[in-house]
C-alpha cells in the first residue's frame, strides 16, 4: 500500500507491524512523534503490544533489557542526551546478549543545546555492542526495522536503526506500506529464550571472578557480530525477494571507474546521488559509497568497492573531536592493511541540521579531484 | 511458629555473606516467603555476592542481575513479560540496598511506583554502602560512623518510607529481621496485592557497624524497641497502621551496641533520643489520623 | 541450514552467564570452627522445686492451653500437683529469673490450674523386664504417698499401711479445708491408689506388726511423720487451756476450745501456727482477739507470707521477736508473758537460736493458748540403730535409707523441711534407691546424677529420658536474651473477701481461670527449655540449622560460619556455641 509517511511515523508502522510486545518509551525531540503515534495506535487499538511510559530512556533501556530476557519482542526509542543517559545499558543490553530493536533519530549532544542532526549521539555509542544501521529515508527506514529483528534474533545482539533529525525523522515521503501477511511470513512471532524458568532457575548474568570467566563471552559476542555479517546479507537477500528492496549493508553508484568516491551515510547520501549525477555530467568520473551498516563495519564491502579508486572524499555529519570524522576513521583503519589504498579526504558537514547541498557536495568533489594531498586534518563546511 | 506445609527455603547454604550477615537473613525470609513462584532481580550490593557468582547461585529461583539502578525497572519488565505471556501466577521481586534504593536507584523506584507497576520490591538497608566497603548513603543516620564520614554523618537518614507512601502505592511496609514472623506475613501480604508493593528492611551489619557478629538480629531487634526503626504499614499511601508496639527502650540501648556510634557523647546521644521521639511522634500521628478517620 | 539458523540454534546457554551450580560445593563451615549445640538446661524454678517439676516444660503445654498435657508432664515428678499447687512454699517463684525482670511467674498457682483443669493418667514408666518387688508403705501422708507412686510406677508391688480412718496423714488431719479442700485431696490420692496400691486403713503399727511385715515385704519405708507437739518446756505449761498445733487442727470437736474465748494467743510462726490461729478465727467467730507471736521479727516468720497476710486479713494480730515466759492465771489462764528475743541462725549448721533481745516484756490477756512450735516424730516403735539418741528422727542417708538397709523412710520423720514439696522428693528419693537396687543399680552413683542442679531435688522423668536435658547447669538471668519479652505484671487469683472467711471453711484461694492461667503461663521465660520458636532456625543467615520435626533442630557444622546469632537471640539460653574438632 502507498502512504505518505515521515521518518518517525515510519518507523512506528514497523514497529507495529513486527508486533513488537513491549514498548517502553520516553519523549526526546525529535523522537518524540515515534513515542506519540506508537501511543495513538495504542488508544486506537491497533497496536498488538503494550507502551510503558517510563521516566527515563535508562529505565526504558532497563525494561527492554529485562521484558526480552523474559522472552518478549521489545522496542523503544530516543535521541541524543536520551541515549547518551542511556549508555550503561546499552553495553548491559548487548552483554546480555538480548534482541533489543532501538529507533534512533540522530540530534546533536549538548552544548549547545540544540536540536539539528548530528551522528555524533549514536557513534559515540559505536562499542556498545550494538549493531547500528544508518538509513538513507523512510522507506528504508521502515524496512530496516523489519530487517532488524530478524537479524537481531538470530544474532542475539541488539540493533539500532537510525536516521537523522528533521531530514527523516519530520519530512514525509511516499512510501510503500507493504501487507500485514507478508510482514508476518517474514518476521513470524518472536521465539526468544526464556531465561526465567521455574523449572530450571539459574541466577542470569551474574558476576564472574576473573578474567578467564570474562573473556569467553566477549570473545563469543565478538565473532557473533562478525556471524552478522552474513546474516545481514540473508536477511537482505530475502527482503528483496519477498518486497522487491533491498540495501546491503553498503551501496555502490559509479563506483567502477571512478577517479573519486565520495562516502556518505544517512539521509545526506539523497543529495549526493544528484551531486554525482551532476558531476557526471560534467565528464568527472565520480562514484559513491553509501555505509547503511557501521557495525558491524562491512569492512570486505568497503575494500572490495574501493580497489583501484585513487581518491575517497568522506563527509561526515559527526565529529570526533581530537582526531576527525568517525565514519572517515573508520574507512582509514579498514583499510590500512589492504590492496585497497586511496588517498582519503575528510571533510565534516551539515552538523545540526545545516543544508548540505548538491553544490556543497559538488564543490568537494571538485577541490578533492584538484588536492594532490589529503590534509592531515578535517576540512570543516560551513555552508554556502 | 511458620505454617508448615506451605514454605520451603529457596536460599541455599554456602553463599559468601560475611558471618552473622543481616542481609542473608532477609533474603531468605523474604524467599520462604514468597515461595518457588518467583524471579528475583538482583543489582549490586551484598545480595548480589550472597547470592553467587557464576557459574553458582544460592537461589531455587530464577533470578537476574541487573544494573545498580533499575532494580525497579527491570522487575518491572520482567513483570509486563509474564503478563504479556500470560504467566500471571509468577511473582517478581526486586532485591536492592539502601544504596540502590535510597540514591542511585531512586528515580526509576519513583517511576515504577508512579505507574503502580507490578512486582515487589525490597530494600535490605544496611545503612551505607556495604559491598564497597562501608561508604556513606543517604540511608545512613545522622551521626554514624562510616568510612566517608569519619566525625559520623551530618545529614539525616532519608525517610523513605514516607517518599514511597507519597507515591500512593498499595502497599508499603516496613519490616525487621529481628521480628521474622512479622516480616513474612508483610512479605505474603505484599504478594497478595496488585501493584508495586514496597518492604523497608533493617539489615544490620556487623561488619559495617562494628559490632559483633552474633548481634545484628539483637540489633535489629533494639532498633524496633527503641522506635529508631518502628514496624509498620502503609496501604494505599494514606493508611498506616503500627504492625508491632515498640517498648521504647532507651536509643542508647541500641547505639551501645554499635561500633559506629561509639564517638557519640551524652548530648549526641540525648539529641539522638529527641529525634527519634519526634519521627515516632509523626508516625505515629499519621496511625492516629486514620484511626480517627476510620480509616483502618 | 542457513547461517541464521546457525545462530538460532546456537547455545543460549553459553553467551550470558547462566549460574545453576549450587553453592553447597562451597563448605563455608569451615571459616569457623564455633558450632552451636541445642542444650537444654535446667531453669532455676526446677531446681529450686524440691519436687524437681518440669515447670517450663508444663507451662509451655499450658501457654497452648493444653492442660492435659501439662499435667501428664507434671504427674511424671509429682504425685501431688493439687495439693502443692495450694499449700507449697513455692521456692521456685523466689528464684524465678522473671524477678529480675518485673516479678515472679506464679507458678504454684499455675500448678494447682493444671491440676484442677488438666485430666491425665500417670505415666508407667517401668519397664517389663525390670525386677519387681514388694513394698510396705507405713504412713499415707505425702511422704508415704510419693514413695507409693513412684514405686507403683516403677511396677512394685505396694501396700500402704494407716493408723488413721482415712489416708493423707498431714495432708487431710493438719491443714485446713479453707487451703486444702478435701474433695481435691481425695482426687489425688485417689489417682495414686488407681495405680494398683493397697491401703489398709485403721492399722497401727507396733513393733509385733513391724515384725510380721519385715517377713511380707522386702523393704519398708516409714514415712509416719512429726505427731508429737513440741512444748515450751514452762513449767506452767499443763493446762486445758492450752493446746497444741497438729493436735488441735486435727481434733475432731476442736470448737470446744474455743468457744467463749475472748482472747486466743497462737505461740509459733510456722504454716502450722497460721493455720491454727486462722482455724481458731473461724471456730471463734468475729469478737474474739487472736493474736500471733513468734519469736522471729515480723516479715522473717517461717510461714508462706501469702499465708500470714490472709491471717491479717481476717484480723489476726501478729507479734514478732518474742517468745512466752510465763503462763499466768491459777484455775483460768488469764495472761501469757512474753519476753523479747533475737533469732540467730548459725551460718553452719542452719540452726536457729533464740537469744534475749532488747526490750520490755509483754502481757499478752489469753484464755486460751495455742503453740505451735514444731512437732517430734514417734520413734520408740523403730530399730535403735536407725533412730537417733533422742529419739528425735530416724537417720536416713542421701538415698533415703535408714542404717537398716532393708528400710528407708521419709518426710518428718526425718526431720527434714517439714514442707509437703519436700516429704514428696524423700518419698520419691527413696522409692527410686529401692527400684535401683532391686534392680542391681547402684543408687549413689545414679542418684546424685539425677539430682537436679545444685540443689537436692530429683527428677524422675530425667531418670527415665537421660540425656535430654543437662541438669547441672541452670539457666542465670544475664543468660536470657530478653530483648523479646515484654514487661507485664502477674496474674493473681481470686480470693474471698475476708469478712466471709471468718467463719467459712470454705477455699480462700479461688486460682486461675483457664484464660488467666494460660496468659501468666505465657509469661514463662521457659529458661533453658526448646518451646520450638524457631528463631534459630529462621534466623541463621546460613541456613545451617534445618528443622527436622516440632522443637527438633540439626546443625550443619559444613555451612554454620559459628556467627552464633541462634546461640545469642535464643531467648531461653537454650544454645551454646562450642569449639568443634
Amino acid at each position: 500500500m502507498r502512504d505518505l509517511l515521515s521518518g518517525n511515523y515510519a518507523i512506528a508502522e514497523a514497529v507495529r507491524m513486527a508486533k513488537a510486545q513491549l514498548i517502553p518509551a520516553y519523549p526526546i525531540t525529535p523522537q518524540t512523534p515515534i513515542y506519540e503515534r506508537l501511543s495513538e495506535m495504542e488508544s486506537q487499538g491497533t497496536l498488538p503490544g503494550v507502551m510503558v511510559r517510563v521516566e527515563s530512556e535508562h529505565s526504558a533501556m532497563a525494561m527492554c533489557i529485562a521484558a526480552s530476557l523474559a522472552g518478549v519482542r521489545v522496542f523503544t526509542a530516543t535521541s541524543s542526551q536520551g541515549l547518551a543517559l542511556m549508555h550503561e545499558m546499552l553495553h548491559f543490553a548487548s552483554g546480555n546478549r538480548v534482541p533489543v530493536v532501538m529507533g534512533c533519530v540522530n540530534r546533536v549532544l549538548a552544548v549547545p543545546w540544540s536540536f539539528g542532526s548530528d551522528q555524533t549521539d549514536t557513534l559515540s555509542q559505536r562499542d556498545t555492542g550494538w549493531m547500528q544501521f544508518y538509513c538513507e529515508d523512510n522507506q528504508e527506514a521502515f524496512d530496516t526495522v523489519i530487517q532488524a529483528y530478524r537479524i537481531s534474533e538470530a544474532t542475539m545482539l541488539p540493533s539500532m536503526v537510525i536516521i537523522d533529525a528533521f531530514f527523516n525523522s519530520h519530512f514525509i515521503e511516499p512510501m510503500d506500506v507493504p501487507d500485514q501477511r507478508l510482514i508476518d511470513l517474514f518476521l513470524p512471532q518472536a521465539t526468544l529464550p526464556e531465561r526465567f524458568d521455574l523449572n530450571d532457575p539459574a541466577f542470569i548474568s551474574n558476576v564472574v571472578t576473573s578474567g578467564a570467566q570474562f573473556l569467553p563471552f566477549r570473545e563469543r559476542a565478538f565473532t557473533d557480530m562478525e556471524k552478522a555479517k552474513e546474516i545481514i546479507r540473508e536477511v537482505d537477500i530475502e527482503y528483496r525477494a519477498q518486497f522487491g528492496r533491498g540495501y546491503g549493508m553498503v551501496e555502490t553508484v559509479q563506483t567502477k571507474d571512478a577517479q573519486l568516491v565520495l562516502v556518505t551515510s544517512g539521509s545526506m547520501t539523497s543529495t549526493a546521488r544528484m551531486a554525482i549525477e551532476a558531476l557526471r555530467d560534467k565528464g568527472l568520473k565520480v562514484g559513491l559509497l553509501k555505509i547503511k551498516a557501521f557495525r558491524p563495519f562491512p569492512s570486505r564491502e568497503v575494500e572490495d568497492a574501493l580497489q583501484n579508486i585513487p581518491k575517497v572524499a568522506v563527509i561526515d555529519r559527526n565529529i570526533s573531536i581530537g582526531k576527525e570524522g568517525i565514519f572517515c576513521q573508520e574507512l582509514k583503519s579498514a583499510l590500512y592493511n589492504s590492496t585497497a589504498r586511496p588517498r582519503i579526504y575528510g571533510y565534516i558537514a551539515g552538523l545540526d541540521g545545516l543544508d548540505v547541498s548538491p553544490e556543497i557536495i559538488e564543490n568537494i568533489c571538485l577541490e578533492v579531484l584538484g588536492k594532490e594531498m589529503p590534509d592531515n586534518l578535517p576540512i570543516w563546511v560551513k555552508g554556502n | 511458629m511458620y505454617k508448615e506445609n506451605t514454605v520451603e527455603d529457596l536460599m541455599r547454604s554456602g553463599h559468601f555473606a560475611c558471618p552473622g550477615c543481616g542481609v542473608a537473613i532477609a533474603m531468605r525470609l523474604v524467599l520462604r516467603a514468597l515461595g518457588r513462584k518467583t524471579i528475583a532481580v538482583i543489582i549490586p550490593s551484598c545480595a548480589s555476592i550472597i547470592a553467587a557468582t557464576h557459574p553458582h547461585s544460592a537461589l531455587e529461583i530464577p533470578a537476574f542481575h541487573g544494573t545498580f539502578e533499575t532494580a525497579a525497572p527491570t522487575a518491572a519488565g520482567i513483570s509486563y513479560a509474564l503478563k504479556i505471556r500470560g504467566k500471571s501466577d509468577i511473582t517478581v521481586v526486586a532485591i536492592a540496598g539502601d544504596g540502590g534504593t535510597f540514591d542511585i536507584g531512586l528515580q526509576s523506584l519513583s517511576g515504577t511506583a508512579d505507574r503502580n507497576e507490578h512486582y515487589i520490591y525490597v530494600c535490605l538497608d544496611n545503612e551505607a554502602y556495604m559491598n564497597t566497603g562501608i561508604q556513606a548513603s543517604s540511608a545512613t543516620p545522622r551521626r554514624a560512623w562510616t568510612i566517608t564520614t569519619p566525625a559520623g554523618r551530618s545529614a539525616r537518614k532519608k525517610n523513605i518510607m514516607e517518599i514511597m507512601a507519597a507515591h500512593r502505592i498499595p502497599y508499603a511496609a516496613t519490616a525487621s529481621i529481628g521480628y521474622p514472623q512479622d516480616l513474612m506475613d508483610k512479605v505474603q501480604k505484599a504478594k497478595g496485592i496488585e501493584g508495586t508493593k514496597f518492604l523497608h528492611i533493617l539489615t544490620p551489619c556487623a561488619t559495617g557497624w562494628r559490632m559483633a557478629e552474633n548481634l545484628t538480629v539483637n540489633a535489629a531487634i533494639l532498633s524496633v524497641e527503641t522506635r529508631i526503626f518502628p514496624l509498620y504499614e502503609v496501604f494505599d499511601g494514606k493508611k498506616y497502621g503500627i504492625t508491632y508496639e515498640p517498648q521504647g527502650l532507651p536509643v542508647e540501648e541500641y547505639l551501645k551496641i554499635q561500633g559506629r556510634y561509639r564517638h557519640l557523647d551524652a548530648g549526641q546521644i540525648e539529641r539522638m533520643q529527641t529525634e527519634t521521639d519526634e519521627e515516632w511522634e509523626s508516625l505515629y500521628r499519621h496511625v492516629t489520623d486514620c484511626q480517627r478517620k476510620g480509616a483502618l | 541450514m542457513t547461517t541464521q539458523e546457525n545462530l538460532r540454534a546456537a547455545d543460549y546457554e553459553t553467551i550470558i552467564p547462566v549460574s545453576r551450580a549450587n553453592t553447597k560445593v562451597f563448605k563455608t563451615g569451615q571459616w569457623s570452627q564455633k558450632k552451636p549445640t541445642h542444650h537444654p538446661k535446667l531453669s532455676p524454678c526446677r531446681e529450686a522445686c524440691p519436687v524437681g517439676n518440669n515447670i517450663p516444660g508444663a507451662l509451655a503445654h499450658v501457654s497452648k492451653g493444653d492442660y492435659n498435657a501439662a499435667l501428664a508432664l507434671i504427674l511424671q515428678e509429682n504425685p501431688l500437683p493439687g495439693i502443692c499447687g495450694r499449700v507449697c512454699y513455692h521456692p521456685c517463684q523466689t528464684s524465678c529469673n522473671r524477678n529480675q525482670f518485673d516479678e515472679t511467674v506464679e507458678i504454684r498457682s499455675l500448678e494447682r490450674a493444671i491440676a484442677d483443669y488438666g485430666c491425665a493418667t500417670p505415666q508407667i514408666c517401668s519397664s517389663p523386664t525390670d525386677n519387681k518387688t514388694t513394698i510396705a508403705v507405713i504412713g499415707s501422708g505425702p511422704a508415704g504417698l510419693s514413695a507409693a507412686y513412684f514405686l507403683a510406677l516403677f511396677g512394685h508391688r505396694v501396700t500402704i499401711f494407716e493408723s488413721r480412718a482415712e489416708p493423707g496423714g498431714v495432708l487431710r488431719y493438719g491443714i485446713p479445708e479453707y487451703r486444702l479442700p478435701g474433695e481435691v485431696l481425695n482426687r489425688e490420692i485417689g489417682r495414686i491408689l488407681a495405680l494398683g496400691i493397697d491401703l489398709e486403713k485403721g492399722v497401727r503399727i507396733d513393733s509385733e506388726r513391724l515384725d510380721d511385715l519385715q517377713d511380707r515385704f522386702e523393704y519398708i519405708f516409714l514415712g509416719t511423720g512429726a505427731w508429737l507437739p513440741q512444748k515450751t518446756g514452762l513449767s506452767s505449761e499443763n493446762r486445758e487451756t492450752i493446746q497444741y498445733g497438729l493436735d488441735f487442727l486435727s481434733h475432731e470437736k476442736k470448737e470446744i476450745f474455743c468457744q467463749g474465748k475472748k482472747n486466743i494467743v497462737v505461740i509459733g510462726g510456722g504454716d502450722v501456727a497460721v493455720d491454727v490461729a486462722r482455724t481458731a478465727r473461724r471456730l471463734c467467730g468475729p469478737g474474739t482477739v487472736i493474736t500471733m507471736i513468734a519469736p522471729e521479727k515480723e516479715g522473717d516468720f517461717p510461714a508462706i507470707p501469702e499465708g500470714l497476710a490472709e491471717a491479717e486479713d481476717e484480723r489476726i494480730r501478729i507479734i514478732g521477736e518474742y517468745q512466752p515466759i510465763e503462763f499466768i492465771g491459777n484455775s483460768h489462764l488469764e495472761k501469757v508473758r512474753f519476753v523479747r528475743t533475737k533469732v540467730e541462725k548459725d551460718r553452719v549448721t542452719g540452726r536457729y537460736t533464740l537469744l534475749p533481745g532488747d526490750g520490755n516484756d509483754l502481757l499478752v490477756d489469753a484464755d486460751l493458748v495455742l503453740i505451735a512450735i514444731g512437732q517430734l516424730p514417734d520413734t520408740g516403735l523403730f530399730l535403735p540403730e536407725i533412730v537417733d539418741k533422742d529419739f528425735s528422727k530416724v537417720f536416713v542417708n542421701d538415698l533415703g535409707m535408714t542404717p537398716s538397709s532393708r528400710f528407708y523412710a521419709g518426710g518428718d520423720l526425718t526431720r527434714k523441711r517439714p514442707a509437703v514439696a519436700d516429704a514428696i522428693l524423700s518419698g520419691k528419693r527413696a522409692a527410686l534407691s529401692i527400684h535401683l537396687k532391686a534392680n542391681g543399680y547402684d543408687p549413689e552413683i545414679i542418684i546424685p546424677a539425677l539430682t537436679l542442679g545444685q540443689g537436692s531435688s530429683l527428677s524422675i522423668s530425667a531418670y527415665i529420658e537421660a540425656g535430654l536435658i543437662d541438669l547441672k547447669k541452670v539457666v542465670q538471668f544475664a543468660e536470657l536474651n530478653t530483648l523479646l519479652y515484654r514487661k507485664t505484671g502477674a496474674e493473681h487469683g481470686t480470693k474471698s473477701p475476708p469478712e466471709t472467711r471468718r467463719t467459712d471453711f470454705s477455699e480462700v484461694n479461688g486460682g486461675l481461670e483457664r484464660k488467666a492461667a494460660i496468659d501468666e503461663a505465657k509469661r514463662c521465660f521457659y529458661c533453658g527449655s526448646c518451646i520450638g520458636c524457631d528463631l534459630c532456625f529462621l534466623l541463621c543467615p546460613d541456613i545451617s540449622i534445618a528443622k527436622e520435626g516440632d522443637r527438633i533442630y540439626r546443625v550443619d557444622k559444613d555451612y554454620c560460619k559459628g556467627c552464633s546469632i541462634c546461640a545469642t537471640v535464643c531467648p531461653r539460653h537454650v544454645i551454646e556455641m562450642e569449639e568443634s574438632q
